[in-house]
């Protein structure tokens, strides 16, 4: 019934009164696979989650999930989702336990089942030793594990995770990474959003890259990093103001993007080997020392910078 | 199922928190328990049903007085009472906190002047230190005049200083209407989390006053609400005490019961926003379901509070409340339409914030309503016929029958009057509230 796509969203769009947060987004994530969503603040990734997980009426559009309308379905739509809001919603007066307790009666687990999965749960987000503690009095980090633990309590055939990694210390961040393995190890289907395309690239299948409501690529990484073609991506700090060398190099043949970013010049180029000492040759005309330069293989922030003339990161 | 998950989990919370407690069971007991006080009887015998912690308080008196010596309500004092030969109104104060009534609550010792009693407060002697300012006689005779009691306390303390706080409070608002202010030091109070809102304060403050005027027309025909305080009530029937105890506690359960129910209907806005209200719309339950707990943790809370406020009453006070099946009726009335109430007022608010007025504003105002004939002692006709229009009205009318010796016949009608208006506001708020969260 749903012919192995766990989400499929047609022309989805959503407006508020001025602003047009999505504008006619269509995905696919098939079972099984991790799918991310990335994209800057503002992209319009949590308003899809929302309409996904049928929070907000789409204005225009439709959405399956496991083959389910998120329209005219709701209550099947959410019976097969797991959702981990992008902000941590607890209970502080309870402890970690007692919010699993209430949050898996809510997805329909009851008695032994529920105990089991609850301890389950609180091994797998590491929160064990700490069950009986009022969640008031967690750590950001220990917070959003919780938070993350109630969305698997029932297993759900698709997890959807809202940034589930914002804020919080490398730690906990790299054993949240490890989870989202683990559950698709397990075969859930899991949606990501994220604006960090280390993430995207560490974990998703398939990757839809968004910005000011639209995708404006999606495929495999490999497909979104062939976008940029065999580029290099350079940054470098220099002496003095940009704007001395801006356009020069902007002008310079093999340079596609000059950006300058806090104190720093990103450039997406043909291949530094040639491009490189024409920017040194064209920066001591303008009497600017280079100071330091860093030159990486291409990859997703490159493709992001190629596509929108903006950095992803703000 | 679900429904009775999410109430439960609803109790939960609001039994741990505990200025809710505070103002669920403590303040109307406080409050009951003061008129008690003033109204001069206090048994020694049956008092164990107090276990408050003491608080250790110091008072500095910096008054410098000024009360015209004929002063209308000194010359009415009776002779041999303790306020003959007071010269100011802090010493009034001074003594009304020290009387024998609080000593219960609280230990009242004489600082000698305004930092030796912060610094007990520093050094943890002390919970509050209570500093009378230099004109606070002035400022009641003076309309122009300005005076502010001090409240400093122990921000590491929470019961015992809100509950002095609350005492001070009703005093002084009652005196003065808006002359004399309670400064209290604010940022300690907001460390300590602990800073009575002002709709409950609002509450507090209106119920004193309301009462104070009935009570002090009623009784002494004066303007002088100072007496009101001290003045014994003697004259007349032969057990007065205990029925004009009992009538207060009920109009201070219903008062309560029905603040109760809006408080408590109010978690759904900070569920939402909070973001739980969004994570519950994403699980596989009902909306139906999810506002359906809403209710029923709000009616149990009532429900809860209504009998244990009727137990103390009974325990401690010696109150009768009569027949149990016409009591039981009642409260099922009340059960039901104060949290219906809630959801009604509920409807009408854009944000938490604006909650607290909202909801401290009708809720006294109805409540006031409601109570009008206690106000009145009974006495008016249009106070009774005015009371009707509100639900809590119909809720004193029914346990005054039962009080009165009514049976389940008698209270029927203000059982159905109390359902009716639950119907209409439930349904009027849930049609309000679907629309808004949908
Ligand atoms: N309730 C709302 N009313 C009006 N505008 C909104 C509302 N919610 C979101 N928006 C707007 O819609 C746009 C998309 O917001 P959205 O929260 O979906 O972005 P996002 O990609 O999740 O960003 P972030 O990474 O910051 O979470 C933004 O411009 C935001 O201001
Ligand atoms: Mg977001």
């Amino acid at each position: 019934m749903s012919n192995g796509k766990a989400i499929q969203a047609l022309d989805l769009h959503k407006s508020y009164d001025e602003i047009q947060a999505v504008r006619g987004v269509s995905f696919d994530v098939r079972q099984g696979e991790v799918f991310a969503l990335l994209g800057p603040n503002g992209a319009g990734k949590s308003t899809i989650i929302s309409m996904l997980c049928c929070l907000l009426q789409p204005s225009q559009g439709e959405a399956f999930v496991m083959g389910h309308s998120i329209l005219k379905e709701p209550s099947e739509v959410k019976a097969a989702i797991g959702v981990i809001p992008q902000e941590v919603a607890l209970y502080e007066d309870l402890s970690a336990r007692e919010n699993l307790i209430f949050w898996g009666k809510m997805y329909g687990l009851r008695g032994p089942a529920l105990k089991q999965r609850v301890d389950e749960i609180l091994e797998l987000i590491g929160l064990r030793a700490r069950q009986k503690g009022r969640v008031g009095k967690f750590s950001g980090g220990m917070k959003r594990r919780l938070n993350i633990g109630i969305g698997l309590l029932h297993r759900p055939q698709v997890v959807i995770m809202d940034e589930p990694t914002v804020g919080i210390d490398p730690q906990s961040r790299r054993n949240i990474l490890d989870n989202v393995k683990e559950l698709r190890g397990e075969g859930m289907t899991v949606l990501y959003t994220t604006h960090y395309m280390e993430e995207a690239q560490e974990l998703a299948d398939h990757i839809a890259s968004m910005d000011m409501g639209e995708i404006i690529a999606q495929g495999t990484c490999d497909d979104l990093i062939k976008i940029v073609g065999e580029c290099d991506r350079v940054d470098l700090t220099i002496s003095a103001s940009a704007d001395r060398v801006l356009e020069t190099w902007k002008a310079t043949p093999g340079v596609y993007q000059v950006m300058p970013e806090d104190g720093k010049l990103g450039l997406l180029v043909d291949d530094s080997n040639l491009v490189l000492p024409k920017l040194f040759e064209s920066a001591s005309g303008a009497g600017v020392r280079i100071t330091w330069v860093d030159i990486q293989e291409p990859n997703l922030e490159a493709v992001f910078l190629h596509l929108t003339g903006r950095a992803l990161r703000d | 199922m679900k429904a009775l998950d999410i109430a439960l989990k609803d109790l939960t919370q609001s039994f741990r928190n505990l200025s809710v407690l505070a103002f669920i069971f403590l303040v109307p007991v406080l409050v009951t328990g003061m008129f008690y006080l003033m109204f001069g009887g206090l048994g020694g015998d049956d008092d164990e049903g107090f276990a408050l912690p003491r608080t250790e308080v110091q008072i500095v008196n910096l008054d410098a007085g000024g009360l015209p010596a004929d002063a209308g309500f000194l010359a009415s004092v009776p002779q041999g009472s303790d306020l003959r030969g007071i010269h100011s109104m802090g010493e009034v104060l001074a003594q009304f906190l020290q009387g024998e009534g609080f000593a219960e609550v609280m230990a009242v010792t004489a600082a000698p002047d305004a930092a030796s009693a912060r610094t007990a407060v520093d050094s943890q002697e002390a919970a509050v230190a209570i500093v009378i300012p230099q004109n606070f006689t002035a400022a009641l005779i003076d309309p122009t005049e300005r005076a502010v009691v001090e409240l400093y306390q122990d921000p590491t303390l929470t019961l015992g200083p809100s509950v002095v706080k609350g005492i001070v409070s009703q005093f002084v608002d009652g005196f003065s209407g808006s002359k004399v202010a309670i400064g209290a030091n604010v940022e300690q109070l907001n460390d300590a989390g602990l800073a009575m809102d002002a709709a409950q304060l609002q509450v507090l403050v209106a119920q004193y006053l309301a009462s104070a005027a009935g009570q002090g027309r009623q009784q002494i025909g004066g303007e002088s609400r100072l007496l009101a305080v001290v003045s014994p009530t003697g004259e007349g029937d032969a057990s007065p005490l205990v029925g004009a105890v009992g009538l207060i506690m009920a109009g201070m359960t219903i008062f309560y019961g029905f603040f109760t129910g809006p408080s408590s209907v109010q978690s759904i806005l900070s569920e939402d926003e909070k973001g739980t209200l969004a994570r519950l719309f994403t699980t596989p339950t009902p909306q139906s379901t999810i506002l359906g707990g809403k209710f029923l943790a709000t009616a149990l809370t009532v429900l809860i509070q209504f009998i244990a406020l009727l137990v103390f009453g009974s325990l401690v006070f010696g109150i009768e409340w009569g027949n149990p099946i016409a009591v039981g009726l009642v409260t099922l009335g009340i059960v039901a339409a104060s949290p219906a109430f809630g959801i009604f007022l509920m409807s009408l608010i854009k944000r938490a914030r604006q909650a607290g007025v909202v909801l401290g504003g009708v809720v006294t105002l109805t409540g006031i309503l409601g109570l009008a004939s206690i106000f009145a002692a009974n006495r008016s006709p249009a106070a009774k016929l005015v009371s009707l229009f509100v639900p809590q009205g119909w809720a004193l009318r029914g346990l005054e029958l039962a009080m009165n010796g009514g049976g389940a016949g008698d209270v029927l009608p203000a059982v159905v009057a109390l359902l009716a208006w639950s119907a209409v506001f439930f349904v009027i708020g849930v049609t309000r509230c679907r629309k808004r969260f949908a």
